[in-house]
């Protein structure tokens, strides 16, 4: 038995001013000086026991009417009585807690997580005066994810205190999941309760429902004779709740086992909410002292347009002294260098609208630089800052081989890289003759970010075999074929069939038969990124390349589906002039003619070292593959036990820089070592620590791992960690939209600030209109009662 | 007289004063009168022929039966004479109860005196007793006129007091009475009622007249109080706190018993009754009760 209005049973007390009143009459009697009393004492005597019991039963009514009616007012409500006849059953509350970081948007000075966390104290204060038992399972979106996963058997690493994710669980992932697991409720809990909220905050993750309700539903079958309620804390976003299929098959197979399901959405009206969903750098050669473009992508998950929008960009490096100085021990406390780049004012980011903006940044000196921007404050603040970190070597290194004697393609080559005496492209070419692939290997050929093969006559096969893994690896190769090359060997060895690393097979030379109209071009550029300077027809430059002599596909080669070979460019006739195909995770481009001006002028045209350069960044493409994370992924480092010392120290993010964290983790074997080249594993992801989930990478920032090298020389290495900028989207789906799309899940959909009534009519029978029934007939009793006893005045009646 | 015109109310007297008392049954008085006397004497009502006897007058020997009989006979006539009439007036604390113009013992004395006045006008005597546990006043009985004032005092001077010991008293006025009169009794007879029904009969076995009235205030017969009160004892020390309205039926109930015991032991003895309220005008109650008693003794 409970009551709505707990404050109102104070109104019980009430109960006895009947009595007060019934004695307080007794002493305020009247006196009469009485000639007949002997009548009186007669009567008295005759009817004494009535008229007690009469007054006892009145003022037993008054007290019961003034009960009722407190009890009424107080809106008494109870649990099925039969229920608590038939062995007490317990009422188990399942509260599935939201803490994804669109939690965090802040209205009026209260989050949505604060109203979560405010109805998760009122449930368990309303259990807590329950008469039947009650428990409680707190469950969190972010402790719930990969559950399944986690229940996985466990096998590989370990330490004393943690159980990495990777490596699985001892237990089932629900207990592990749950902050409460069948908690019982006792008067005492609420305390409890509240020192677990006060840790809880809205994480910086975009976890969605799906695994929760997984976790829920392992639970809610483990009590099976529990009376269940379960509730939904969260601000039902579109992203999460838009297409709820699946969710529906959950939510349906949970509703089924009769169990009571409430939603609460917790989040109100917000303000706009910008985010940064982006921090793109140009495909550019990157290297120290070489500028280079970033792209900003601002999005505007507003229904208002945002106007004047500051956006800031700052950068921040380890000066690479530093990095070598600092031990390994108190990498958490080196500063880097911190300088603003830009601060940027967006006049108008319309609804929806994703607002790029282009900055040049420029490094000095080498290292893995970040880049971080930030907007303003606004109700959802994790999407404020995005961070980027972009590596800038000393140098892009590139391999050149010229098959010619006199070396005159590469000296072509090279003078297009480094155009200037003064002017620094970042690439660096290295000039090799043909037989340095012969003894080359994987790892030499890896320093360097593209090979050009000038006119090379032939390849022994080793050089091959080793070309082929370092484009399968994601190397960039460029062939030039000019008279000097073994068109039957490049045909058997580097096509293949089609197998091989050449696009496409070659045939006979041929001679580019002089032009009728003059002004047609001799190139018939396609659209590619190695065109893109090129390709407006403002552009007069290319159009003045003259091509004399080519080499011709072989005859009767065409294109297969499976292939991906592309023609770029053609020549006048129409026959392919320069052509490309992806290989494992490289590309190699075919240039069907020299690149030295023998068989055509291009070398001589200022547009080559246009071509030159953004065949450069093409080519080098997959090599510098910025590595985007999202915070929750978990950070796998792998180690070459020859080169490195296991002791490793990862540095984590904190609220502020003076906040980080330093782990010192030992590396240990991996289990994809290969004899030859073992490996060392070192991990930062998600870790049980005392029976609950830790996510070691759910804040966006900066992560570092700080290794040795056997030399004693330091290698850092950073990853940047963002939040996924769709959470950031604050549209939420309608509460009669939501219901229609989990139909016909039975639950009941309340909003934070009214929730209280609704709970309670859905915990308890409420027995108000008893009660009002009841005080009705109860006031009839009285009056009957009363007039019985003779205590309304006869009509005349004067004293 | 200042003490007259409290309990002489001129209204009522003269409203009163067409009526009569006589005397039901046979009074000794020592005066001819109106009233029927034990004793034969000079009327011209006859009554019986008796033997003549040695000594017996001449004159009233019936010469007309002697003439015919040739035995001498003598003729009886009866003898009127004058009532003597004594008031009995209770002055007991219960006496004292009443909220309207008058309580109990005021309607009595002045119920007393209208009577007084009655008689003394019809040439018979009155005298007045008042009494509580015992007797407080004892007026003689006079025929005068001027003897009103001596009731009318004897009544003012009084003050309501003690208990009633009514068989006590009636046993002393009894005795004290040795020819038969007129007894009125006012009192509410709040006492122990065996012993009163003793005292009437014993007045009755002395061949008393007697008449009763019984006075009560209406509150007393109605019994209208609502809301707690405590009523406490007149005359008995005791109280008692109550709902009235509890108590109001049971009470009626044990009221309307002892009414009707009083009624039925007056007609049992041949005493006259009468109910009066304190709230009824007294010249209509005591004209309705001659009236109708003077009504019965002449069917």
């Amino acid at each position: 038995m409970q009551f709505v209005h707990q404050a109102l049973t104070w109104g019980f007390l009430l109960a006895l001013a009947p009595l007060l009143i019934h004695l307080i009459n007794m002493m305020r009697h009247r006196r009469v000086q009485w000639a007949a009393m002997e009548f009186l004492q007669a009567s008295y005597k005759k009817h004494r026991k009535w008229i007690w019991l009469k007054q006892l039963l009145l003022l037993l009514a008054r007290i019961a009417v003034v009960a009722l009616a407190v009890a009424m007012l107080a809106q008494l409500k109870t649990r099925d009585q039969w229920l608590s006849i038939f062995g007490g059953r317990v009422t188990h509350h399942f509260v599935l807690l939201d803490d994804s970081y669109s939690m965090s948007d802040r209205v009026a000075g209260e989050s949505a997580m604060d109203a979560a966390k405010r109805i998760t104290a009122d449930i368990v204060s309303r259990a807590t005066q329950e008469d039947s038992p009650q428990k409680l399972t707190l469950l969190r979106y972010s402790q719930t994810r990969d559950a399944e996963g986690r229940s996985r058997p466990p096998g590989g690493i370990s330490n004393d205190k943690t159980t990495l994710n990777t490596a699985g669980s001892a237990g089932p992932a629900g207990s592990t999941a749950a902050d409460f697991n069948a908690e019982p409720i006792d008067s005492n809990f609420d305390v409890t309760l509240e020192r677990a909220l006060r840790t809880i905050e809205a994480t910086q993750l975009a976890v969605g429902p799906r695994d929760a309700l997984t976790v829920l539903k392992q639970l809610s079958s483990d009590s099976r004779d529990d009376t269940k309620i379960v509730y939904v804390l969260s601000d039902f976003r579109q992203k999460d709740w838009g297409s709820p299929a699946e969710l529906r098959q959950e939510l349906g197979q949970i509703a089924r086992s009769g169990t009571e399901i409430h939603f609460v959405n917790c989040s109100r009206s917000s303000e706009p909410n910008l985010g940064i969903v982006a921090i793109d750098p140009a495909d550019e050669t990157r290297a120290a002292g070489v500028p280079l473009f970033v792209n900003v992508k601002v999005k505007n998950f507003g229904v208002r347009s945002a106007t004047k929008v500051q956006l800031k960009l700052q950068s921040m490096f380890y000066p690479v002294d530093d990095v070598a100085k600092t031990p390994l021990t108190a990498v958490e406390t080196l500063k880097g260098h911190v300088d603003d780049i830009a601060t940027l004012l967006i006049d108008q980011v319309g609804p929806g609208e994703t607002v790029t903006r282009r900055v040049q940044i420029y490094f000095a000196q080498p290292g893995k630089h970040v880049v971080e921007a930030t907007l303003p404050e606004d109700p959802v603040e994790a999407d404020n800052h995005r961070y980027c970190v972009i590596d800038f070597p000393a140098g892009e290194r590139v391999l050149v081989i010229d098959g010619r004697a006199d070396e005159l393609n590469a000296y072509f080559l090279k003078t297009a890289f480094q155009p200037l005496e003064r002017s620094n492209t970042g690439i660096r070419p290295d000039l090799k003759p043909a037989t340095f692939l012969r003894d080359a290997t994987l790892e030499t050929l890896n320093a360097y970010s593209a090979i050009y093969l000038l006119d090379v006559p032939r390849l022994d096969g080793r050089a091959v075999e080793t070309l082929e893994s370092y484009v399968q690896s994601g190397g960039g190769l460029a062939i030039f074929v000019g008279p000097e090359v073994n068109t039957s060997y490049y045909n058997q060895a580097l096509y293949k069939e089609g197998r091989g690393l050449l696009p496409v097979p070659l045939g006979l030379e041929a001679t580019l038969a002089p032009a009728l109209d003059a002004s047609e071009p001799d190139l018939d550029l396609a659209s590619h990124a190695i065109f893109s300077f090129l390709k407006s027809e403002t552009n007069p430059l290319i159009r003045g390349v003259k091509i004399e002599r080519y080499r011709r596909v072989a005859e009767g080669w065409k294109p297969t589906s499976q292939q991906t070979v592309k023609i770029i460019a053609r020549t006048r006739d129409k026959s392919p002039l320069i052509l490309e195909r992806s290989f494992g995770q490289g590309a190699v481009l075919q240039f069907q003619t020299t690149l030295a001006p023998e068989w055509n002028d291009w070398a001589k045209n200022p547009s080559f070292v246009v071509v030159a350069l953004k065949m450069q960044s093409y080519l080098a493409t997959a090599r510098r593959l910025d590595d985007p994370r999202l915070v929750g992924v978990p950070i796998d480092l792998k180690l070459e036990a020859s080169k490195y010392l296991p002791d490793v120290s990862l540095v984590t993010p904190g609220e502020k820089s003076a906040t980080r964290q330093r782990i010192e983790r030992r590396a240990l074997a991996s289990s994809g070592s290969t004899e030859g080249n073992e490996l060392l594993n070192v991990s930062l992801g998600t870790a049980i620590v005392e029976g609950h989930l830790r996510g070691e990478t759910d804040r966006a920032g900066i992560y570092e791992a700080w290794t040795k090298t056997t030399k004693g020389e330091t290698d850092l290495r950073r990853w940047a960690l963002n939040v996924d900028p769709e959470e950031g989207n604050l549209e939420q789906v309608g509460s009669a939209d939501l219901l229609a799309r989990l139909d016909p899940v039975k639950l009941k959909f309340h909003e934070a600030q009214q929730y209280q009534q609704d709970d309670v009519a859905s915990t308890g029978y409420n027995l108000s209109t008893m009660l009002l029934l009841g005080l009705v007939l109860l006031l009839v009793s009285e009056q009957v009662l009363a007039y019985s006893a003779s205590y309304h005045v006869a009509p005349g009646a004067s004293r | 007289m200042p003490g007259s015109k409290r309990f002489l109310h001129p209204e009522a007297i003269k409203r009163i004063s067409r009526l009569e008392i006589r005397a039901r049954h046979i009074v000794e008085g020592f005066l001819s009168g109106m009233h029927k006397s034990p004793y034969f004497g000079q009327s011209v009502e006859f009554l019986q022929h008796r033997e003549y006897v040695a000594g017996d007058d001449l004159r009233h020997v019936d010469w007309k039966v002697w003439a015919r009989q040739d035995r001498l006979y003598v003729k009886q006539f009866e003898e009127e004479t004058n009532l003597r009439c004594t008031l009995l007036i209770d002055i007991s604390n219960s006496m004292a109860y009443g909220n309207g113009p008058l309580n109990k013992y005021e309607y009595a004395c002045t119920l007393a005196c209208s009577l007084a006045y009655l008689v003394l006008r019809q040439q018979d005597g009155v005298g007045c007793v008042t009494f509580d546990e015992r007797i407080r006043v004892n007026v003689p009985i006079r025929t005068k006129h001027n003897h009103i004032f001596s009731i009318v005092d004897s009544l003012a001077v009084q003050e309501p007091s003690d208990k009633t010991d009514m068989y006590g008293i009636l046993r002393q006025v009894a005795e004290s009475a040795p020819r038969r009169g007129l007894m009125v009794l006012v009192s509410d007879l709040l006492t122990d009622r065996a012993l009163l029904f003793r005292g009437l009969k014993l007045l009755r076995q002395r061949g008393h007249d007697v008449l009763v009235f019984h006075v009560m205030d209406d509150e007393e017969l109605d019994f209208p109080f609502n809301g707690p009160t405590r009523f406490e004892g007149l005359e008995i020390p005791d109280h008692l706190n109550c709902n009235p309205r509890a108590l109001r039926e049971g009470y009626l109930a044990s009221l309307q018993t002892f009414l009707d015991e009083v009624r039925r032991e007056c007609a049992r003895n041949s005493c006259d009754y009468a109910l009066v309220r304190t709230s009824e005008p007294l010249d209509a109650a005591l004209a309705t009760f001659l009236s109708k008693r003077l009504a019965v003794m002449n069917r």
